[in-house]
């Protein structure tokens, strides 16, 4: 049985703790980590997590949240623990402590943090950070992980607050520019609330003036009720309608026609008309018309600005994959190891000045190698994940990994400016040409926009000629109103928002939802192999003892996670989570083959039988290059190497992938595997699978063209996670990615799938086709719906209030058939849960 | 009858007031941050407590 950790949900691989505990050694057991929770004992996976566990429980206010959150938590990375001091950098540099409050010293800080789930989460930084002293959190968004902190600087201090988030596990980052649009959502929030409570006064006037009409009324309540009306409507049209005014004069200055230039016009020549039939005396007012247009109007935009701000996040990932400090070297001699170095914030680094980078890390900026040997990983910008060495004096570029020992480097260019930027660029405006869509939609809303003021002016002529102008003016306003786009325009976006919000719930977050309309229209989806359809993992099964060694299982895993410690590759990663006693020297990576070093002056070799032959070791020919070997170098033997262990690493299925490929390819979809990976192993997936079309050994720029070729053809899906797959994910029409995946991959993705299943890849589709339905009943009742209209009210047939009434029920009506999608329920929502959340949580309703 | 001028325009000053209200509201910032404060009731009543002394379990930093 595996458990999960009580804090970010990983497997714990419990199958083999246990039956490493079985064997001689029982006192290693303790290297599993464990946490009391409410007098119980859970497992976590690693030292982050546990530190980050305990620090949250500790808290007295902050305990409860582990029974509140959504989701669990991101996996804490030890070293996320270690970088917690470096904050303290900025103490004394003002100029990064945010924006300075116009009247006070107040600062308002704009954060990106990191691994933010759900709300529950919000809450807890929240709760957190205001126990600092003059620390206020103005917002916390959880959609967006973007937080607005006010705070005192002289009642706290700078890095107190940044390292009580990273302290909870969260990575905030600064945010340089302020993306926050509160401001703009509070005054749109005005606007409706003022349209909104004028529309219900000046209604109830209007109902008691038509009954009047009806019934006859004493003119001086006619008279008084609008002047009322009059009063009313007034702070409503040049309040909450002067967004619509502007924009409409905006563009007829600039000869563009907008969907605001019949809306200013119906509510304007609607408010004059209606004072100048009221000043005279004769003919009829509509001043509940232009409210009742304002206010339908003005939900229209708030729903769609909402949607719009959500979208903001994508641009934010280049950000977190940098680090926030790099450790600068201050001693100019480069000479020998004992280096003076500094950490320091990366935006501060200038051209020709020196850095350490440590195994494992990024380099941030374009460089030049001082050490004498590097081994670098340009994966971020080529694709290909194998150890490039390079000697001293050869360029770096911004994005490469350093796989093998620390580095020394001199920056050739800051981190604005460097090869990564420039790649962050070429996927934003990627990002631009994708919205093809909403263009077309812009283009069909200005020929409505210019039909509708024509068949207006055609009213009125009409009219003029049979010399009953003032008809005609009322007919042409109800042209103008019945007319309004804004079925036309809600029906998409209100689709679009109602399916976002159930996919959310679902576990699937969507991150562009112009591209969900795109999906059901997908004739092939691709899938990379390697952390999308398959992962790595390690059970007990699988650790074989040589029978002379006299090594167990518990030992021989130690010296292999203390080898595979400094390593990134793919399979390194899978010990990543063990603790070891050991300490390794002369690590040495071996090009995508294994690893080597020497632990208590006796020197390991961690690799595939391949390596192993070409040092001279007897391999038994039937093993397989999946199944790495562990061995020990002897002397006074007529072998250089003693066999100790052997691994199998066997890449697995994500759960349920079987059954979703297979569903999609019922509906009728060609499904692609392409992968970096080599030829064998692909192959021996998609025959697993059922995959007749599949491509290996891919750069990532072959990739791009193959998928460029395929959207010459039809519309194109992705689904992939590695850093590799980002540019195909973001010219495919619509990518998926997992919220564990590479952040670069995120930042490509259309929408984000969290926890280890497959299946909502098909769930997604079901859903997208549904919101294909509604969106094309929703676009053919609004046509249908002018067809009819819109000739009968040039004809005069119907009333501006009228008008504006079946303008508000036709919005109605598309709003409430939107809203069927946010109904579609998770066959298996309830997966995501871990199971740990719910016990607690009923222990304590009962 | 005469009592409708009355009302009506008690009926607009309590709207104004409304508004006023509503951009008290905004102003005070209650519409920022709508997810958190769900979670708020089934959080323990110390809080206000713990602010007034300010001593929270993790005071680290504090001035």
């Amino acid at each position: 049985m595996s458990k999960a950790c009580f804090h970010c949900g990983d497997s714990i691989n419990a199958d083999l703790e246990d039956s490493v505990s079985e064997g001689s050694v029982s006192e290693n057991t303790e290297s599993s980590y464990q946490i009391e929770y409410q007098n119980q004992q859970y497992p976590v996976c690693c030292l982050g997590c546990k530190a980050v566990a305990e620090f949250i429980i500790s808290g007295e206010q902050t305990s409860n949240y582990y029974e509140l959150r959504e989701n669990t938590g991101d996996k804490v990375e030890p070293d996320l623990l270690e970088s917690i001091t470096q904050w303290e950098f900025y103490d004394d540099k003002p100029d990064f402590w945010g924006e300075k409050d116009s009247s006070s010293e107040d600062r308002d800080l704009y954060l990106d943090i990191g691994g933010i789930h759900c709300s529950a989460c919000c809450w807890l930084i929240r709760n957190q950070i205001e126990k600092l002293a003059g620390v206020e959190a103005q917002s916390i968004d959880a959609a967006t992980g973007v937080a607005v902190i006010k705070w005192q600087p002289e009642k706290a201090q700078f890095s107190s607050i940044l390292e009580t988030i990273a302290r909870l596990g969260y990575r905030p980052s600064l945010l340089g520019d302020k993306i926050n649009d509160d401001e703009q959502r509070n005054s749109e929030l005005k606007r409706l609330v003022v349209a909104g409570l004028g529309m219900m006064q000046v209604m109830m006037y209007s109902v008691a003036l038509y009954a009047g009409e009806w019934d006859g009324m004493d003119p001086t309540y006619n008279k008084f009720l609008t002047w009322v009306s009059l009063f009313v409507t007034t702070p409503v049209l040049f309040y909450a309608g002067l967004p619509f005014i502007k924009n409409a004069l905006m563009s007829i200055k600039n000869f563009s026609a907008h969907m605001d230039i019949p809306i200013a016009l119906a509510i304007c020549s609607a408010y004059t008309l209606s004072c100048i039939n009221f000043f005279r005396g004769q003919g009829s007012v509509y001043f509940d018309s232009v409210v009742m247009f304002i206010f339908f109007i003005s939900i229209a935009r708030f729903i769609q600005h909402r949607l719009q701000y959500k979208n903001m996040k994508t641009q934010q990932a280049l950000v977190r994959m940098l680090p926030n400090f790099v450790n600068k070297v201050i001693d100019g001699s480069s000479s020998n190891d004992k280096i003076e170095k500094t950490s320091v914030p990366l935006s501060s680094i200038h051209i020709d000045e020196e850095l350490s980078i440590a195994t494992g890390e990024i380099v941030p900026v374009d460089a030049i190698l001082l050490s004498e040997h590097a081994g670098i990983e340009e994966s971020l910008l080529t694709g290909e994940s194998h150890l490039i060495s390079k000697t001293k004096g050869t360029q770096l570029s911004a994005g490469s990994i350093n796989s093998a020992q620390a580095i020394h480097i001199k920056a050739t260019s800051t981190s604005k400016n460097s090869t990564l930027s420039v790649l962050g660029q070429r996927l934003a405006t990627n990002n631009l040409t994708k919205n093809v869509f909403q263009l077309q939609l812009a283009r069909f809303a200005s020929f409505f926009v210019i039909s509708v003021l024509g068949l207006a002016s055609l009213t009125l002529l009409y009219w003029t000629r049979e010399s009953q102008f003032e008809k005609g003016l009322e007919a042409a306003l109800s042209v103008l109103v019945i007319s309004c786009p804004c079925a036309l325009s809600l029906a998409i976006p209100a689709s679009l928002a109602a399916l976002s919000h159930s996919l959310h719930r679902q576990g699937m977050h969507v991150m562009n939802s112009n591209a969900l309309i795109q999906f059901s229209r997908a004739k092939t989806i691709l899938f990379d192999k390697t952390g999308t359809l398959t992962e790595l993992s390690l059970s007990n099964k699988h650790i074989q003892t040589q029978a002379e060694s006299e090594f167990n299982q518990q030992q021989c895993l130690d010296l292999i996670v203390a080898l595979e410690k400094n390593s990134i590759h793919p399979v390194a990663r899978v010990f990543h989570s063990f603790e070891t006693p050991y300490t390794v020297d002369n690590f040495k990576e071996i090009k995508g083959q294994g690893v080597s070093g020497s632990i208590n002056d006796c020197e390991y070799v961690f690799a595939q039988p391949a390596y192993l032959r070409t040092l001279g070791i007897q391999v038994p020919e039937f093993f397989k290059n999946n199944e790495l070997h562990l061995a020990r170098k002897v002397e006074n033997s007529h072998q250089p190497y003693q066999l100790l262990a052997n691994i199998n690493l066997d890449q697995h299925l994500r759960p349920n992938t079987q059954a979703t490929i297979k569903a999609l390819q019922d509906e009728g979809l060609d499904i692609q595997i392409i992968s970096g990976d080599r030829d064998q192993s692909v192959k021996e997936v998609s025959s697993q699978l059922g995959i007749e079309n599949y491509l290996s050994e891919q750069s990532s720029q072959q990739k791009y063209k193959h998928i460029e070729a395929l959207q010459k053809q039809h519309i194109v899906a992705a689904v992939g996670d590695g850093i590799n797959d980002a540019e195909v994910l973001n010219k495919a029409n619509i990518s998926l990615s997992f919220t564990n995946a590479t952040h670069i991959a995120q930042a490509s993705a259309d929408v984000l799938l969290s926890g280890q299943s497959l299946a909502p890849v098909h769930q997604l589709y079901t859903s997208c086709k549904k919101l294909n339905r509604i969106v094309k009943t929703n676009i053919s009742w609004a046509i249908t719906y002018n067809i009819i209209f819109i000739p009968m009210a040039a004809l005069g047939y119907i009333q501006p209030w009228m008008a504006a009434l079946g303008m508000s029920l036709s919005s109605l009506f598309v709003v409430l058939n939107a809203s069927r999608l946010s109904q579609i329920q998770a066959p298996m929502s309830k997966t995501h849960t871990p199971k740990i959340d719910n016990t607690i949580y009923t222990e304590k309703v009962t | 009858m005469n009592m409708i001028f009355v009302l009506i325009i008690l009926a607009v000053i309590l709207l104004c007031v409304a508004i006023v209200v509503f951009f008290w509201a905004v102003r005070s910032r209650q519409f920022d941050d709508l997810d958190v404060h769900a979670y708020n009731i089934l959080k323990e009543d110390e809080y206000e407590k713990d602010a007034a002394n300010s001593s929270g379990d993790f005071s680290g930093n504090k001035e």
